[in-house]
């Protein structure tokens, strides 16, 4: 069905998103040479190049021998736009240049449901540029955009598991997202890899199936329910979701979860995915619902003692 | 044949201030080739002219014109 897995250049190796990809890219027999820019410790299959988005020549290092590219670093948390700017657009051309110059055909990149509204966000936007430098590549490319990914080793959904646990939980204005399990995202962008013509060009938009995502509300139930915890929810009006961002900031300042710029985009109504735009099923097909989903990820949290 | 060198005439005073190697601009000068510009700069020039000409040029369309020539037709095309 998929031509045989050969060597495959991965950035944002150590992430949350990267870390289960780099597993189910060892299952799947490709030889990874991983982009990190902390000492990793040695594993069979992996080649961990030194180096960072930034820097050129260790991403030509990176993609030497390789096959494809496998682009999945980006920054989500940085205090102003020339960090995202930096992150995701200038090294997302960086990485795309050095493709090229290996002679690369394949490039897997992911992007985020933002970038279908680069007006609301700092981060969505440079998501939106990060896309059409990949779109206008002339690579042999595909593009996904995950909604809400959630599962065992993530910290963002965490705080609303946190929240969740203790019998509150604090939401965006009314809204809906769509979600996808963090194994059921490695696997797609696994899938996608091999060059393929039904993802030649595409944008794709993939989460669990269900119908219409969830609404906030819901979804902070099915979190209680998944921790056997009942649970009492609160929308917060647009204006003060802005303001406790700003005081997250404060607080937390640099480590802030809810910025000013994320407040943006959480208060947008819709964000379920575009299921013209679901990825072929004969190439991927979601496993996992949210409900059991929520519930393995309760139980990674309470394993791990994290709840 | 005046509409197109109105056309023309407006994309190159659009490419100017990208123009830090004062290439000469004719219909066959190339983007990348000529006028050297990275990526980044072909993406930032693209959202100059989205913007002055309200239209929205698709990643598709963007990855066929190579060419000024190119240009002046497809932004030709699109304000029709």
């Amino acid at each position: 069905m998929t031509a045989k897995p050969g060597v495959v250049a991965l950035t944002g190796a150590t992430g949350f998103v990267g870390k289960m990809t780099l597993d189910r890219l060892i299952d799947a027999g490709w030889q990874v040479r991983a982009l990190t820019r902390r000492s990793q410790p040695k594993r069979s299959g992996v080649t961990w190049v030194h180096g960072s988005l930034d820097n050129l020549s260790s991403l030509s290092e990176l993609c030497l021998g390789a096959d494809a590219v496998l682009h999945v670093a980006g920054v989500v948390n940085v205090p102003d736009a020339a960090g995202f700017e930096a992150g995701n657009v200038t090294g997302t051309a960086n990485i795309l240049s050095a493709a090229k110059g290996a002679g690369i055909r394949r490039f897997v990149h992911v992007s985020s449901l933002a970038a279908k509204h680069p007006e609301l966000s700092m981060y969505g936007a440079s998501k939106a540029r990060g896309e059409r430098l990949v779109g206008t590549s002339m690579l042999d490319w595909t593009i996904v955009r995950p909604p809400g990914v959630y599962g065992p080793g993530d910290h963002e959904v965490f705080e609303m598991f946190r929240m969740v646990s203790k019998g509150i939980a604090l939401l965006p204005p009314r809204g809906r997202g769509s979600w996808i399990y963090i194994d059921d995202l490695a696997r797609l962008l696994v899938a996608l890899l091999p060059a393929h013509d039904d993802a030649t060009a595409q944008i794709f938009e993939a989460d669990d199936g269900t119908e219409g995502g969830w609404s906030h509300d819901a979804f902070a139930r099915a979190i209680g329910w998944a921790l056997g915890q009942r649970v009492t929810t609160f929308h917060a009006p647009r204006f003060l979701l802005k303001l406790a961002a700003v005081g997250d900031r404060l607080v937390r300042g640099r480590k802030a979860k809810l910025t000013p710029d994320r407040a943006g985009y959480l208060s947008h109504p819709d964000w379920t995915i575009d299921r013209n735009a679901a990825p072929p099923a004969a190439l991927w097909s979601a496993k996992m619902q949210t409900r059991p989903g929520l519930k393995e990820t309760a139980r990674w949290y309470k394993a791990q003692g994290w709840l | 044949m005046t509409d197109r060198s109105e056309m023309f005439e407006r994309l190159k005073g659009l490419i100017e201030p990208f123009n830090k190697k004062d290439v000469a601009v004719t219909d066959a000068t190339t983007f990348a080739g000529d006028l050297e510009w990275d990526s980044l700069t072909v993406m930032d020039f693209v959202a100059e002219v989205e913007d002055s000409f309200d239209i929205v040029i698709t990643m598709n369309m963007q990855a066929e014109i190579e060419t000024v020539g190119q240009l002046v037709d497809a932004v030709t095309k699109l304000t029709d």
